[in-house]
């Protein structure tokens, strides 16, 4: 079985290079004596998504929506509770820890928190460096840290240095660098610049941008915050309390979006565009649910403003509203009434 | 709060079970107790009788088992082996001065330890704070019974205020009782002092600070309590170094306690005996360690939660 | 672009904590106060090594060649002592000061061979424990809990007992019987250490288990098993000298600290020197070592700099 679907899914021309099927991530909550599982986290709660080759997808939500779990759970760092990851083809879940580890070289994250995420007693040489050396064996390690450093824009001497020793944006073209080192097929940055000052996150994105050109990796680009993702993606999804809500193309999206979530979202982003069209109806009231209890129906309901009975009792199906522009919301598509 | 206190009863079951196998192991087992005891010339046959009469030849774990049920149904601990007469007897007589010597040396240890942590945190870098520093430095330094030694030396032979050795009377207690405090006086006041550093940087007290309130009565209602949990956590911990204590300063001072029994029992191979005594320590420090638990999840409720 | 170097304190969580501010001024003579003990705690070690590694050098005499016409002579600073034995000989004319420094010989050794015997023990299985959890993590916990429920001082004896007295089995005994302190801050703080993000990086890298444990987290608990490591030297020493007092220890004629106290003890009332010298000795190396320990942990580990 596995085989026919690594040959039905061969990499090559438009074939995608990630696809996640129904994925599911629910963390049980441990209660009393024998530590029985009292209840669940729906953290992630069946999204479904592809990235192509060289494509960039942006992952949209608030925070606490689950975005930062689909990251890691593509790569197992949490044991999934349902679904599939195909990368090149291959069933993420369903392989051996050795080739898990083969895989996870080929897919690279870049973390929020540069702080937190290189250890802090390893030179930058051995944060960049130790993985590549230890699964190509390459003797002559020091000169890839040395090139991707230079790519990233600090200097072959800084292998040497700390990571205390550097500035927070430093640090994040460090954690860049890491990824880069293992010429990674596809990226997965997870606010890779909301810990940054406004100043540095520019500086950033244009790195990553003009790396993404020159390196070709595909890149799903994970952040709450909107303007960043309208940069940088060529596609976007939009999460909702463990789903995904809306999914189109940038512009798509951007432009006439589908969802209320989406255009709350939008909303509520502060523009500078000269004679913007008026877009501060929608405001959200109210506070996220809690991914413990999530509402019935449409996830959304208990905030939309335009929600309707319908709506807190059916779960609305993610449809094709239009060509490419998919939205789980019963405004949109053919809407039963039985 | 009942699921916490049966939780932590269960694993204080388990942890003495284990314990008490783990020593019936190696005493009856590992050790050879036929050729410790019995005189160099004994023959295959003497080997043989002494096995018999002590149920040696069983298999350990049948041994194990009868020698347990005994204890926990009949209190009975078996047979000294040098005595002659049953191990129980001679705990019994052992456990009263050895309560004594440990009782008294944390109430010593207690009333120094609180208001010197106390004044050494409120008062830092004063005369008192360096000076607990120092007492800590000394005190983890000193061999515990070469303080005995020196003591006797001082107060017993050179200025004859205090016997050096015995335990007739209540005078009898005094050098025994400064020594075993000493060891544990280093880590009470080091507790106290960083537990009330902590709570005076919190904000609560801060506040009350603020508010006028008087600042013998913000030490007294918010901080004293709060700093007093570290010292009833480690209480547990705390009594098996303090039982450590017991049997060097009981071997130093010629106290008849438990822990002299326990040196002298183990130097002459007296196993039954050594077996009891662990039985015994291991069992207090156990209760001990509950009643820490328990009465740490009482003060702070957060504690049930983790 | 500059690069920035940053305290790092503001970031240790705990270490930002407000209290009574007393004047800069004592601050600094506070610190240098601190600093000073450090320096004098390295001092005493480095003699204390000093005399451990050179010992038949240091030494005056052979600790153990007896000469019963000058039994029992005092030190020098007291009447009738003579430089040619400044310390004095004990019961059977060795030479005090001798004894002395072949003793810091077997302290050291037991000392850090015992140590060093928990540390590998208990950090193994504190890492194995807090970084896989589950089974393994329950077995070490409740491993942990019954090794302190056994009274220490008597599963020493006992280990000692039963292993017969040596040098190797006293270390082994002490080493076997004191890893428990090692496991449990190794687990705690592997725990910790493995919800990291640079834990996670390396985990979504392909680095596999053992490379992450003993490399990524491992290198994050060195300063800390360094600190307890250094005391536990201390208390290891200060065991050892309570063993070979008890005869359980290290056997005569060996110039052992506790069996010099042992045997001095029988002449306390008439030659007092004779077991407060190797006494001094034990307090001035243990001093020493938990003095450099202190210093360690202010310079290590900036959470406890101000407790």
């Amino acid at each position: 079985m596995a085989v026919e679907e690594q040959e039905e899914r061969s990499p090559a021309g438009d074939a995608p290079v990630l696809d996640v099927r129904d994925l599911k991530m629910h963390f049980p909550l441990r209660a009393g004596l024998l530590k029985r599982v009292a209840n669940y986290v729906y953290a992630v709660d069946g999204v479904s998504f592809e990235i192509k080759p060289g494509e960039t997808l942006g992952l949209v939500g608030e925070s606490g929506c689950g975005k930062s779990t689909v990251g890691r759970v593509l790569l197992k760092l949490y044991e999934p509770t349902a679904g599939e990851v195909m990368f090149d083809g291959r069933n993420i879940f369903a392989v051996d820890e050795a080739e898990l580890n083969r895989i996870r070289q080929r897919i690279q994250i870049i973390f929020q928190d540069p702080f937190a995420s290189l250890n802090p007693r390893l030179r930058v040489k051995e944060l960049v460096g130790e993985a590549y050396r230890v699964h190509t064996g390459d003797k002559d390690w020091e000169k890839n840290v040395e090139q991707v450093l230079t790519k990233v824009g600090l200097q072959p001497e800084h292998m040497q240095r700390y990571p205390h020793e550097f500035s927070g944006g430093q640090r994040q073209r460090i954690g860049i660098a890491r990824a880069l080192a293992m010429s990674p097929k596809l990226i997965i940055a997870d606010e890779a610049v909301s810990a940054l000052d406004v100043s540095i996150q520019a500086q950033v994105i244009n790195l990553l941008d003009s790396l993404k050109e020159e390196f070709g990796f595909s890149f799903l680009f994970i952040s709450h915050d909107l303007s960043v993702v309208e940069h940088i993606a060529d596609r976007v999804a939009v999460m909702y309390l463990g789903k995904i809500v809306e999914m189109a193309s940038d512009k798509d999206l951007y432009q006439t979006p589908l969802h209320p979530y989406t255009e709350a979202l939008i909303a509520a982003v502060p523009r500078a565009e000269a004679g913007g069209r008026a877009r501060r109806k929608t405001i959200l009231r109210g506070d996220v649910p809690s991914p413990i209890n999530p509402p019935s129906g449409c996830r959304f309901h208990t905030r939309c403003p335009k929600a309707m009975d319908h709506c807190r009792v059916e779960e609305p199906p993610m449809i094709e509203a239009r060509p490419d522009h998919w939205v789980a919301c019963h405004l949109h598509g053919p809407m039963r009434h039985d | 709060m009942r699921t916490y206190i049966v939780h932590k009863l269960l694993h204080a079951i388990g942890v003495a079970l284990v314990v008490s196998f783990v020593s019936f192991f190696l005493l009856f087992y590992t050790a050879d107790p036929a050729s410790t005891l019995l005189p160099e010339n004994a023959d295959d046959q003497d080997i043989a009788r002494f096995e018999e009469q002590y149920g040696l030849n069983r298999p350990l774990i049948v041994q194990y088992g009868d020698y347990m049920g005994r204890v926990i149904f009949a209190g009975d601990f078996g047979v000294s082996w040098v005595a002659k007469v049953p191990a129980g007897d001679l705990i019994a007589a052992s456990l009263w001065p050895t309560l004594k010597l440990a009782i008294a040396a944390q109430i010593l240890a207690t009333l120094l330890a609180i208001p010197l942590g106390i004044i050494s945190a409120v008062k830092r870098y004063s005369i008192v704070d360096n000076l607990t520093i120092l007492v800590v430095l000394v005190g983890q330094a000193m061999p515990l019974f070469w303080l005995g030694i020196v003591l006797i030396v001082i107060f017993g032979v050179w200025l004859k205020w205090l016997p050096a050795s015995g335990s007739e009377t209540w005078l009898h207690l005094i050098l025994p009782a400064i020594t075993l405090a000493s060891f544990i006086l280093p880590l009470n006041m080091r507790l106290v002092r960083s537990g009330m550093l902590e709570v005076l940087s919190q904000d609560y007290i801060r506040t009350a600070r603020s508010k006028g309130v008087e600042e013998q009565s913000v030490l007294m209602r918010h901080a004293l309590r709060n700093a007093a949990i570290p010292l009833v956590t480690v209480s547990g911990i705390q009594f098996g170094a303090l039982l450590g204590g017991a049997v060097v300063t009981e071997t130093v001072f010629s106290w008849p306690g438990l822990g002299r029994l326990a040196v002298e029992s183990i130097q002459v191979g007296d196993f039954p005996v050594v077996q009891a005594i662990v039985i015994i320590f291991s069992g207090f420090t156990i209760l001990a360690n509950l009643a820490a638990d328990v009465g740490a999840a009482w003060i702070d409720p957060r504690i049930r939660f983790e | 672009m500059t690069i920035r170097v940053e305290d790092t304190s503001d970031m240790v969580p705990g270490a930002g904590e407000v209290e009574k501010a007393p004047s800069k001024a004592y601050i600094i003579f506070r610190k240098m106060w601190h600093l000073r003990l450090g320096v004098f705690g390295l001092a005493l070690m480095a003699v204390l090594v000093i005399m451990a590694l050179f010992a038949p050098w240091v030494a005056t005499h052979d600790p153990l060649s007896q000469d019963i016409l000058e039994r029992l002579s005092p030190p020098a600073f007291m009447e009738g002592g003579s430089w040619e034995h400044w310390l004095g000989t004990d019961q059977l004319g060795r030479d005090v000061y001798s004894r002395i420094v072949h003793g810091a010989r077997i302290s050291l050794t037991v000392g850090v061979s015992a140590v060093f015997v928990s540390m590998v023990i208990g950090v193994i299985l504190g890492l194995f424990a807090g970084y896989f959890g589950g089974w393994i993590d329950s077995v070490v916990d409740f491993s942990v809990n019954a090794m302190l429920a056994f009274p220490f001082i008597l599963l020493a004896m006992t280990l000692v007992i039963v292993l017969g007295a040596s040098m190797q089995n006293i270390i082994l005994a002490l080493g076997l019987s004191n890893w428990p302190i090692f496991a449990r801050v190794a687990r705690i703080e592997t725990r910790k250490l493995r919800e990291q993000e640079f834990v996670i990086a390396a985990r979504a890298q392909g680095l596999n288990h053992y490379r992450i444990i003993f490399k990524h987290i491992l290198n994050n608990l060195a300063a800390a098993t360094l600190v307890i490591a250094t005391v536990e030297v201390a208390r290891s020493i200060i065991r050892e000298t309570f063993l070979s007092f008890l005869g359980l220890g290290i056997q005569p004629p060996t110039p052992s600290w506790g069996l010099m106290l042992a045997e001095g003890r029988d002449y306390i009332l008439t030659v007092w020197w004779l077991s407060t010298l190797p006494g001094v000795a034990i307090f001035l190396a243990c001093l020493g070592i938990n003095l450099v320990g202190d210093a360690l942990r202010d310079l290590l580990d900036p959470r406890m700099r101000k407790a």
